[in-house]
C-alpha cells in the first residue's frame, strides 16, 4: 500500500461509508480499521515513506480520520452496551416479594421493658436498681416485715417452702428487708437509702388465666427524714401517669399490708373496658396495679431506725398484671407461657 | 363475705345511694368487691375482707365503715335482759386454759322458739328449717354483729364443760357430718365423757341441738386467735367463727351478743318466754379486764402527712367516733395540739400508734381527698448496677438478632427431675425441692433452663412458627452453688433456636453445620458486646448436649456456659423431631468477663498473611489450633480466621485451613520473618497437639 493523496482520500471515503452500517456491522469492523493491524495503525505507519514538506498534511488528515474512526465506534459502543443492558433488563425478573428472609426483629418481654421503664422514670429521683435472692430466708420474707408465724397475712401468700426452712420469696420486699439488714450490720445509718427491686415473686396457689405461681413485682423503697403520705401518693401517681399516659386516671384504696402502716393499694382504670367494667377488672372498671403504704415503725425499730426521727415509703407494683394492661394483653398467662407469636407482636 | 344490701339497711340509712356508688366506697374503704349478685328481694356484695380485720366481717363492721364515711349515724340495735352474772349453770363449768380470753355462757329454755320470718330472710332459702331456729338465729347474728356463738344442748352434755388443751390428737365427729383429726394443743370443749366442742372453730355432733331440744347452753366467747388459726389450719377446715377468732374478735362483744339472742326470743315468744325467764342463768368470765388503751394524734400531723390546707378537728374526732374511737378523759385542754383517742374493743388487735390512726382517718376521710405531692428529685446518681447494665447491652444485641425474650416458671415435675438425673448419670442430689407446693408440676426448682426452652421451642413449632428464636435471663437453682456463694442460685443467660435463621420457608433451610456456625457467632458477639477479652471455645462433655456437637464456653474465666444442640431424649421428651441449639452461660461470667484493652491504633504497613492447611481429627475442635498458634506466635500475630473445613472421600481426618495475618505497627514485615514465624508455630502444633500440614 502506497500512502498517496488518492489513495488517502479512497481510505477517507471508505471511512464515511461506515455511518450507512449497522451497529452489528460496525462492531465487525473495528478490528479491521483500529485493531493492532488495522487500516489506521497501518496508515501511520506509513507516514515514514511521506516527503518531510507532505508529512504534516498527510498526518493531520490521519489524525482527522482516526478520531472520526474512533467517535463512530465508541458511538456504537455504548449503543450496544445500552442494547445489552435493555436486554438483560427485559429478560431478568425475580419476584422479591417469594424470597422474603428476614432476620428479624426480637423484643424483650413486656416485664422488661415495663421494668426498664420505670427504672427510667425513677432516675431523676435517684434509685438504685437492686437485686436479691429468690429462695430466701423466712427472716427476711416475713419476720423481720412484722409477720410473724401464724399472722394471718400469711393466708395472703401461701409460700413454697424449699428445704432447710427457705422459702420461695412471697414478694421483693425481702430484699428491702436484706438492705435494711446490711445497714444496720454496717451500723451505717446515712440516709436516704432509695432503692427499686425487680423481680420473681411466688405464690403456693392453683393457676388461672389471672393467678400465676410466678410472677413479677417491681419494688420501690424510700427511707428518709419526713417522707409523707401525700409524697408516696404523689410518687406512684408520677409513675403510673408516666406509664399509662396523663389521661388515665389513678385512684387510691385502703389496704392492709402488715409492713406498711397506713396501707394503700393503686389502682388505674382499666384500659380494656374504659371503666365499664369487664372481666378482667372484675367489673369494677378499676384494677389494682399495686400496694403501698408508709414503712410500718416496727419494721424500722426492727432494723435500727427511730420512727419517730426516720420515715420510709415502699411501692410494690404487680409488675405482670401492670405488663399485660400495658401490652394489651387481657390474662396473665401469655406471659409466661412463651407463645412468640403474642411476645413478637407487644 | 357476703354482704346482704338489705340486712345493711337494717342498720344504716343507704337506701338512697345506688350499688354501683356503693361498690366504688366500698372498694376505696379496702373492701374489695370481687362480685355483685341482684335477686328481686336483695342485692350481695361479694366482698373480699382485710386480713386484720375481724371487725369487717359483720354487717355492723361494714356500716361502722360507711357510717364514718357518709357522715351518718347507726341505727340502734335493741338487746334483750341477760340475768345476772350467776356462775350457777345446772353444769359445772371448768376454765382450765389461758387460750380463753372471755367466756360466756348462757343457759335458756327454747320454749317453742320459732325462726322470726324478718330474720329469716337473710339466710340461705334452701337451710331455712334443716336446723333448728336457735341455730339459724345464731348464724344470722353473727352476720350482724361478728359475734360467733355455739349452741350445746344442755341434756347432751354429761356432767360438766371443761375448756382445755388436747393432750394428743383425737378424731372427732363434727356438726357438718365430717371427721377431722384435732390436733394436740388445740383448745376444745369437752365434758366428763368426750369432747364436744373445738372452741372457736366448730362444734360436735354428740352435743348438737335438733329440733327436740329444749334447753341449749349458748356460749359467746373470744379465743387466743394464734391457737384458733392453728387448730383450723390442722384441721383443715375454715369456719365463720374460725375466720373472725383468726384476725381477733371484740373482747366486748359477748355479753352484747347474748343480749340480742335473748331479745330476738323473747320479741317472738312474747308471753310465752316470761314464764322461763326463772331458768335463765349466765356464766361469765374473763381472762382479765378489757384494756383502755389511748392513742394520740396531732392536727399537725396528719395535715403534714396528708398535704392537706388545713384540718377540720371536729370532722376528725367525727369520723373516728364514728368509727369507735372515743375522746379519753385525758382529752388534752388544746385539741389543735394533740387528741388522745380511747381504742374501740374491737380495735384492740391492731391500732397502738399514731400511724394507725392516721390510716383510719385517712380511710373513712377517703383517699381521693388526699392531694399528692411529688417528693424532691435527687441530684446524687446511684451506682450504677453493672450486671444490669450488662444484661441491657445483651437484650438490645439479642432483639436486634430476631430473639424474643420469654419468661418461664421456675418450677419442674419430678418427670423432668427424672429426665435430668438419667441423662447426667448422677442422682437427683442437686435438685432443690419444694416440700409444699398444691401444683405437681412444681415440686422442684430448675437447675438448667434447657427443659423449658425445648418445651417453648416444641409448643411454637407446633403452632406453625417457622423459626423459634428466644432467650431468658433467670436464676437456676442448684444445690452446689450454695457451697460457693452462700445461696442456692445463679442468674444465667439462656437461648434457643431451631427452624431457619432468616425467616420464610423459601428454598431449603441452612445446613446444621451452617446454623451451629450461626449460632456460634452469635456467641462471639455476645462477647464482642461485653468487649470481653478473651472468647474459647473447647471441648465439653455437658449431658444436656448431643455428645458430639457442644462446645464449652471461656469468657476469659474458666468454662462458664455451654452451647450445641440438645440432646436427642430432650427431643424426645418435648415432642419434637428437629435440631435445637441451646446456650447457658452463667450472667456472672460475663460480667465479669476479663475485658479487652482498648487499642485505637492501625498499622500504615501492609499485613501479610499465610494460609495452612492442618490435618485434624474429626472430633477435634478447629478452635484448639487456633489456641496454640496464638500461643506460639509473636505479638505480629494479628488474625487467625479458619478458610475451610473439609474432608476428601476417603479419608479419616479433616482438613481444616486457617489463613494467619500478620502486621507491624512500625514497620513493613519482611517475608522471611513471617516464614520464620509459621515454622515456629507448625513446630509447636506438632509438638503440643500432634497437628501437622495436610498434605
Amino acid at each position: 500500500m502506497a500512502l498517496g493523496d488518492n489513495f488517502l482520500e479512497k481510505i477517507e471515503k471508505e471511512a464515511k461509508q461506515l455511518q450507512a452500517l449497522t451497529d452489528d456491522l460496525l462492531l465487525e469492523s473495528r478490528q479491521k480499521w483500529l485493531g493492532k493491524d488495522g487500516i489506521i495503525k497501518s496508515l501511520f505507519a506509513e507516514l515514514k515513506t511521506i516527503s518531510p514538506e507532505k508529512k504534516p498534511l498527510f498526518a493531520a488528515r490521519l489524525n482527522n480520520l482516526k478520531e472520526f474512526c474512533e467517535g463512530l465506534f465508541a458511538a456504537s459502543d455504548q449503543k450496544l452496551e445500552e442494547l445489552k443492558i435493555a436486554k438483560s433488563l427485559a429478560n431478568e425478573f425475580i419476584d422479591p416479594s417469594a424470597g422474603l428472609l428476614a432476620a428479624g426483629i426480637g423484643r424483650i418481654s413486656p416485664i422488661t421493658y415495663l421494668e426498664r421503664k420505670i427504672n427510667q422514670i425513677l432516675k431523676p429521683f435517684g434509685f438504685e436498681v437492686i437485686s436479691g435472692p429468690e429462695i430466701e430466708s423466712q427472716y427476711y420474707c416475713f419476720d423481720s416485715l412484722n409477720i410473724p408465724p401464724h399472722h394471718p397475712a400469711r393466708d395472703m401468700q401461701d409460700t413454697f417452702y424449699v428445704e432447710g426452712g427457705y422459702v420461695l420469696r412471697t414478694h421483693t420486699t425481702s430484699i428491702q428487708a436484706r438492705i435494711f439488714h446490711q445497714a444496720q450490720q454496717k451500723k451505717d445509718r446515712s440516709l436516704p437509702i432509695k432503692i427499686v427491686t425487680p423481680g420473681k415473686a411466688y405464690r403456693n396457689e392453683k393457676e388461672d388465666a389471672n393467678h400465676q405461681a410466678m410472677f413479677h413485682q417491681y419494688e420501690l423503697v424510700w427511707l428518709d427524714h419526713d417522707l409523707t403520705l401525700a409524697e408516696l401518693h404523689g410518687l406512684i401517681e408520677h409513675i403510673l401517669k408516666n406509664l399509662f399516659g396523663k389521661e388515665r386516671k389513678v385512684r387510691f384504696v385502703q389496704k392492709f399490708y402488715p409492713y406498711t402502716e397506713p396501707s394503700i393499694g393503686a389502682q388505674i382504670n382499666c384500659n380494656l373496658c374504659s371503666g365499664t367494667g369487664c372481666i378482667f377488672c372484675d367489673n369494677c372498671g378499676w384494677v389494682t396495679v399495686g400496694g403501698a403504704g408508709m414503712i410500718h415503725p416496727k419494721v424500722l425499730i426492727e432494723f435500727g431506725f427511730d420512727p419517730e426521727k426516720v420515715s420510709g415509703m415502699a411501692f410494690g407494683l404487680g409488675s405482670s398484671r401492670l405488663a399485660a394492661q400495658f401490652a394489651g394483653i387481657q390474662k396473665l398467662k401469655p406471659l409466661y407461657e412463651g407463645d412468640l407469636r403474642i411476645l413478637g407482636e407487644v | 363475705m357476703i354482704v346482704q344490701l338489705k340486712l345493711l339497711e337494717e342498720l344504716i340509712e343507704i337506701a338512697d345511694i345506688d350499688h354501683r356508688t356503693l361498690r366504688g366506697i366500698f372498694d376505696i374503704l379496702g373492701l374489695e368487691v370481687k362480685s355483685i349478685e341482684t335477686t328481686e328481694q336483695n342485692i350481695q356484695f361479694k366482698i373480699e375482707l382485710l386480713a386484720n380485720r375481724g371487725d369487717h366481717f359483720s354487717h355492723l363492721g361494714i356500716a361502722r365503715e360507711l357510717a364514718a364515711y357518709l357522715g351518718r349515724q347507726l341505727k340502734p340495735l335493741n338487746y334483750g335482759k341477760l340475768p345476772e352474772k350467776n356462775n350457777k349453770l345446772s353444769i359445772k363449768v371448768d376454765l382450765e386454759s389461758r387460750l380463753c380470753l372471755r367466756v360466756n355462757l348462757l343457759e335458756l329454755e327454747l320454749n317453742n322458739f320459732k325462726l322470726p320470718d324478718k330474720i329469716a330472710r337473710f339466710l340461705p332459702a334452701d337451710e331455712i328449717g334443716k336446723r333448728p331456729p336457735i341455730v339459724d338465729l345464731l348464724n344470722y347474728l353473727q352476720l350482724e354483729i361478728g359475734q360467733p356463738m355455739h349452741a350445746f344442748d344442755i341434756d347432751k352434755l354429761q356432767g360438766c364443760l371443761r375448756f382445755v388443751e388436747l393432750e394428743k390428737a383425737t378424731e372427732i365427729k363434727a356438726l357438718d357430718g365430717k371427721t377431722y383429726v384435732v390436733p394436740a394443743g388445740a383448745l376444745v370443749q369437752r365434758d366428763q365423757k368426750e369432747i364436744v366442742g373445738i372452741a372457736g372453730v366448730i362444734g360436735c355432733a354428740n352435743s348438737a341441738c335438733d329440733h327436740k331440744t329444749t334447753r341449749v347452753l349458748i356460749e359467746a366467747a373470744l379465743f387466743d386467735p394464734i391457737s384458733i388459726r392453728k387448730t383450723a389450719r390442722a384441721m383443715g377446715i375454715s369456719t365463720d367463727a374460725s375466720f373472725l377468732f383468726e384476725r381477733g374478735g371484740d373482747f366486748e362483744n359477748q355479753l352484747l351478743a347474748l343480749g340480742r339472742v335473748t331479745h330476738e326470743i323473747d320479741i317472738q315468744l312474747g308471753k310465752a318466754a316470761k314464764d322461763t325467764l326463772s331458768n335463765r342463768k349466765l356464766f361469765s368470765y374473763e381472762d382479765k379486764p378489757t384494756e383502755k388503751r389511748e392513742v394520740a394524734i396531732s392536727p399537725a400531723y396528719i395535715k403534714h402527712q396528708l398535704n392537706l390546707p388545713s384540718i377540720d378537728t371536729a370532722d376528725l374526732i367525727k369520723r373516728l367516733t364514728a368509727i369507735g374511737f372515743k375522746i379519753s378523759a385525758k382529752e388534752t385542754a388544746n385539741t389543735e395540739q394533740e387528741i388522745i383517742f380511747e381504742v374501740p374493743s374491737w380495735r384492740l388487735w391492731d391500732i397502738s400508734r399514731k400511724q394507725d390512726l392516721l390510716e383510719e382517718y385517712t380511710r373513712v376521710l377517703g383517699l381521693d381527698k388526699v392531694p399528692s405531692k411529688l417528693p424532691p428529685l435527687s441530684y446524687n446518681s446511684p451506682p450504677p448496677n453493672k450486671t444490669l447494665e450488662i444484661q441491657e447491652s445483651l437484650e438490645n444485641l439479642l432483639v436486634n438478632r430476631g430473639f424474643i425474650e420469654v419468661v418461664t416458671k421456675s418450677f419442674y415435675s419430678s418427670n423432668e427431675v427424672d429426665l435430668l438425673a438419667k441423662l447426667s448419670g448422677d442422682s437427683k442430689g442437686q435438685h432443690i425441692q419444694i416440700t409444699n407446693s398444691i401444683e405437681s408440676a412444681y415440686s422442684h426448682l430448675k437447675i438448667t433452663n434447657a427443659l423449658h426452652l425445648a418445651h417453648l421451642a416444641a409448643r411454637n413449632r407446633r403452632m406453625g412458627l417457622t423459626s423459634v428464636k428466644a432467650f431468658e435471663f433467670c436464676k437456676l437453682f442448684n444445690r452446689k452453688f450454695k457451697d460457693r456463694d452462700q445461696q442456692f442460685e445463679e442468674d444465667f443467660l439462656s437461648i434457643i433456636f431451631c427452624g431457619r435463621w432468616h425467616t420464610g420457608l423459601w428454598k431449603k433451610p441452612p445446613s446444621r453445620e451452617e446454623t451451629l456456625g450461626a449460632f456460634a457467632g452469635l456467641l462471639k458477639d455476645i462477647r464482642a458486646s461485653l468487649k470481653a477479652k478473651d472468647f474459647k471455645l473447647s471441648q465439653a462433655e455437658y449431658p444436656l448436649l448431643h455428645p458430639g456437637i457442644q462446645a464449652g464456653i471461656d469468657f476469659g474465666g474458666g468454662i462458664s456456659g455451654y452451647f450445641g444442640l440438645l440432646h436427642p431424649k430432650i427431643n424426645s421428651f418435648v415432642g419434637i423431631n428437629e435440631d435445637l441449639f441451646y446456650f447457658e452461660g452463667s450472667l456472672k461470667a460475663l460480667v465479669n468477663s476479663p475485658k479487652k484493652e482498648k487499642n485505637l491504633k492501625s498499622s500504615d504497613f501492609p499485613a501479610i498473611w499465610r494460609d495452612l492447611t492442618l490435618r485434624l481429627d474429626k472430633r477435634q475442635f478447629a478452635e484448639s489450633a487456633i489456641n496454640i498458634m496464638r500461643e506460639a506466635a509473636a505479638s505480629h500475630l494479628q488474625e487467625i480466621q479458619i478458610l475451610d473445613d473439609f474432608t476428601k472421600d476417603g479419608e479419616d481426618f479433616r482438613r481444616v485451613s486457617y489463613r494467619l495475618f500478620f502486621e507491624s505497627m512500625e514497620r513493613t514485615l519482611e517475608n522471611s520473618e513471617v516464614d520464620d514465624q509459621i515454622s515456629k508455630i507448625l513446630k509447636t502444633l506438632e509438638n503440643k497437639a500432634n497437628l501437622k500440614l495436610a498434605s
